[in-house]
């Protein structure tokens, strides 16, 4: 038997096809459409309703979040407690999600019991009627919620720094203590008229899809009058502005970081490139940023950077919570990493594991139905040619270390610093 | 049902291989049996940091990440009280690449003391960031020694304190390694569209020469039964107040383990639950509440925790949850509410069956627990259990004289 060598790595194969499908389109009968990934052998479905009704759509914070989250509250028919009642009783989840651009609210479920839940959903987005006691008795909790969150560093960071990344447009828009003195049931009901209408609905499936599927969303939602779409949403114009915060909190331990700009958006041709930089830098577990402040330093438990698209701006941010004793420092640490990016080239081999590392993880990402949908969702919204992971292949593969380097040089300036903790940085 | 072929090696390493040809991705799923459990009491947090250690190199291999990194991979780990899980997924033509990473640091660390001093420092930060500089992020270093007086769930996997992170020697690393991190004590899981005598060649090639080591034969202490209601108030610079229960309960083995789930998914699983529809919807005394039991391996907590609405009294909020468990020992469950919980646990096992790194760490864990088909037969369990029983163990068990109660009071410094 020949003998064992540990120290050379077995062969292995590159990444080059991920088996990316694009879905199934098909529309109800008054247009809606729906993208349906009929993948998978569990008997199970995920229905998922995406509006236009993110934050970014509100006209004074909180509206786009309690609204979305009062769906589940009260309808003409059933109070909340019938509501869920009858979503638990079959085992089905029904979640409500809101980001800055997207309310969404999707259905999981096993297939046997879809037509019992499918009509629960349907009422919810047609029904609503967002009751007054359920609506202060979530005021009161979200307003806790929110004061428990303003006593740790990283919440008191980030608010802060979407505040300055995205200074002058909506996505600037933040909650203060008093906003949840100023909403009331009417925003909500206006909001709900407006943006939860289904005309501004995009209905997306996955899961091991049952053939009578198609005819019971025609059947519920396909048969409804759709009022013609108004679209009067201006995002406004940035009017950002590099600076550097430190936002005191007394006896913090750990000071929280949050670095970064506005950046380039997913649809740029630099976009990949940007990100095969981003990903060097931040991006892995194995990136410039954790291996020296991590795993050389031990200054934290995590630091990473990640590029952010939002559909109407995209942020590039650097985030990490460091012993306080320790901030600056850290903070210096971050400034050499970058230094180093902009004066030496990325070695071949640091790049080829970078890029094995991102093919790898799209291969990772796009593992299944549920996956393949999230992964079309950006090619659907950000309108985005169909052939785009192929693209997105291509253009990794294709990054040189010279392209990273002029890339960090013309990348990294005007960086916003924010750091909230006991320590001031400089 | 996740179907399995298992295969042991002569060192006593054990392999479970489940095929599924739909995933372009592999997982290999390592379980060791060693826990926080497993720690002397003035040293704890150890078997955390050790954890940490896995990563910084194997007797071979200088780096762990940046190979399995090249080939498309990635991992990460978790220890609890019980046991300490590490998994990596990768595509499926590089499988080879994750077993010579993961059989060399079975095999041997590279123990260098830079890398001890580091990850010394990392698991300080870690202990910071969620544990002490969080609001409520303490709790469970109060709870667990309230709990428990005897049994090494006392301690919390981060560790006591500080302190015996910062005292941690190389020496102990050495002897712990080679105390858990053998053959025998570790569960070799593998999910993904693989061919089982293919995996079982490269096992056999990888993890076969490494020396069986000397069986752990784990005794520890048991915790005694519970006669007295305990009862412990902090102040903290918290700005609302809460308040947490714990009562002993059964160990993952015992036939009321499924009962014990089920009752606190009627408490509290989905907003239909009674304790959010009585606490926070009818009687407004709590802003967040809920309900579980901790799935230890030895005998368990059940706990009910929650934040207490601003003025309204501890003793009430108190009184309140033991009302509604007093109504369950009292008032046998209705066949419709005990079906929904039901209904909800087969959905949520159809939904875990999606993922294969969940499906090969669930036999991974179960074969620890005496047999991986236990995995396949925990949907009858959950069935068989009926409403006597609730009623049953509501009454044993979730009784003042067998609970501990913490109330964590705000005292807002600002």
């Amino acid at each position: 038997m020949e003998v064992l060598n540990r120290n050379i790595a077995p062969n292995f194969k590159e990444i080059t096809d991920i088996g990316f499908q694009l879905p199934e389109q098909k529309k109800l009968s008054n247009g809606i459409p729906i993208f349906a990934y009929n993948l998978g052998s569990q008997e199970l479905v995920k229905i998922e309703f995406v509006f236009e009704a993110g934050t970014k759509h509100q006209e004074k914070p909180l509206v786009a979040s309690f609204t979305n989250s009062m769906l589940k509250e009260g309808t003409n028919t059933k109070n909340s407690l019938q509501i869920a009642n009858a979503i638990d009783y079959y085992g089905a989840f029904l979640e409500t999600e809101i980001n800055a651009d997207f309310g969404t609210i999707s259905l999981y479920t096993l297939n046997k019991h879809l037509d019992k839940v499918l009509p629960i959903l349907k009422e919810i987005l047609c029904d609503s009627i967002f009751p007054e006691k359920e609506f202060k008795q979530k005021l009161s909790i979200k307003k806790q919620k929110f004061i428990i969150n303003q006593e740790k560093v990283e919440t008191l960071a980030s608010v802060e720094f979407s505040k300055l990344i995205y200074e002058g447009t909506r996505y600037a828009q933040h909650t203060e203590l008093f906003s949840f003195d100023t909403i009331s049931v009417d925003d909500c009901i206006q909001f709900y008229k407006k943006h939860y209408n289904l005309n501004n609905a995009t209905v997306f499936v996955a899961g091991k899809i049952e053939a009578n599927l198609h005819s019971q969303l025609e059947n519920l939602f396909g048969k409804e009058d759709l009022s013609p779409k108004t679209d009067d949403f201006a995002i406004g114009n940035s009017t950002y502005n590099p600076s550097t915060h430190s936002i005191e909190k007394k006896d913090a331990i750990q000071t929280s970081f949050r670095i970064g700009k506005p950046t380039l958006g997913i649809s740029h041709p630099d976009y990949t490139k940007l990100k095969v930089l981003n990903t060097i830098f931040g991006g892995y577990f194995g990136s410039r940023l954790m291996t020296n402040i991590r795993e050389e330093k031990g200054y934290t438990y995590g630091i990473g950077s990640a590029l952010i698209s939002r559909m109407d701006a995209s942020t590039f941010i650097i985030y990490t919570e460091v012993g306080s004793d320790v901030t600056q420092l850290a903070l210096d640490e971050i400034r050499k990493e970058i230094k180093t990016l902009q004066q030496v080239p990325v070695s071949a081999e640091e790049l080829k594991k970078v890029k094995n590392y991102m093919l790898g993880s799209l291969l990772q990402n796009t593992d299944g139905a549920f996956d393949m949908l999230e992964r079309f969702k950006t090619i659907h919204f950000h309108n985005l040619p169909k052939n785009h992971y192929e693209q997105y292949m291509k253009e990794i593969n294709d990054t040189t270390s010279d392209d990273i380097l002029k890339l960090a040089q013309t990348f990294f300036h005007d960086l916003t610093i924010v750091a909230a903790g006991s320590k001031k940085v400089n | 049902m996740i179907d399995f072929k298992k295969y042991t090696l002569e060192n006593g390493l054990r392999v479970l291989i489940h095929k599924d040809a739909s995933t372009p991705i592999v997982t290999i799923n390592t379980v060791f049996d060693v826990g926080a459990k497993d720690e002397d009491e003035s040293r704890t947090g150890f078997a955390h940091l050790f954890e940490h250690l896995m990563f910084g190199g194997s007797v071979n291999i200088p780096e762990f990440d940046a190979p399995l990194q090249n080939v498309g991979g990635q991992n990460n780990a978790f220890t609890s009280n019980d046991i300490t899980n590490y998994y990596i997924t990768l595509p499926k033509q590089n499988i080879e690449t994750g077993l010579w990473l993961e059989s060399d640091r079975m095999l041997s660390l590279a123990f260098t003391p830079e890398s001890l001093e580091v990850q010394r420092s990392v698991v300080i930060e870690e202990f910071k960031q969620r544990y002490l500089n969080q609001p409520y992020g303490d709790v469970w270093l109060i709870l667990r020694p309230l709990a428990y007086t005897t049994h090494p769930y006392k301690w919390a996997t981060i560790g006591k304190e500080l302190r015996h992170i910062e005292d941690a020697k190389m020496e102990d690393v050495r002897a712990f390694f080679f105390k858990h991190y053998t053959p025998q004590n570790a569960i070799i899981s593998i999910a993904g569209d693989v061919d089982s005598d293919e995996v079982i060649a490269l096992i056999e090639k990888w993890y076969g020469d490494i020396p069986a080591g000397n069986k752990y034969n784990r005794k520890l202490p048991k915790e005694p039964k519970q006669t007295e209601a305990r009862f412990l108030e902090v102040k903290r610079n918290v700005p609302q107040n809460a308040l947490y229960k714990a009562w002993h309960i059964c160990d993952r083995m015992h036939p009321d383990y499924y009962a014990y789930d089920l009752l606190s998914d009627i408490l509290s699983r989905g907003s239909s639950s009674r304790l959010y529809q009585t606490l926070v919807k009818e009687k407004d005394l709590f802003t967040e509440i809920g309900a579980y039991q901790m799935g230890s391996m030895d005998n368990g907590l059940f706990i009910v925790s929650g934040k207490v609405k601003k003025g309204i009294e501890m003793d009430e909020a108190n009184k309140a949850i033991e009302q509604c468990l007093s109504e369950l020992a009292s008032e046998l469950v209705d066949e419709k509410e005990l079906t929904k919980v039901k209904n909800k646990v087969e959905s949520t096992d159809t939904f875990g069956h999606i993922n294969g790194l969940n499906k090969a760490m669930r036999i991974g864990y179960f074969e620890l627990l005496g047999d991986a088909n236990l995995a396949n037969d925990e949907m009858k369990h959950y069935e068989n259990v009926s409403a006597k029983d609730l009623q049953r163990i509501t009454k044993e068990s979730l009784i003042p004289s067998n609970c501990s109660t913490l109330y964590y009071i705000s005292e807002k410094k600002d």
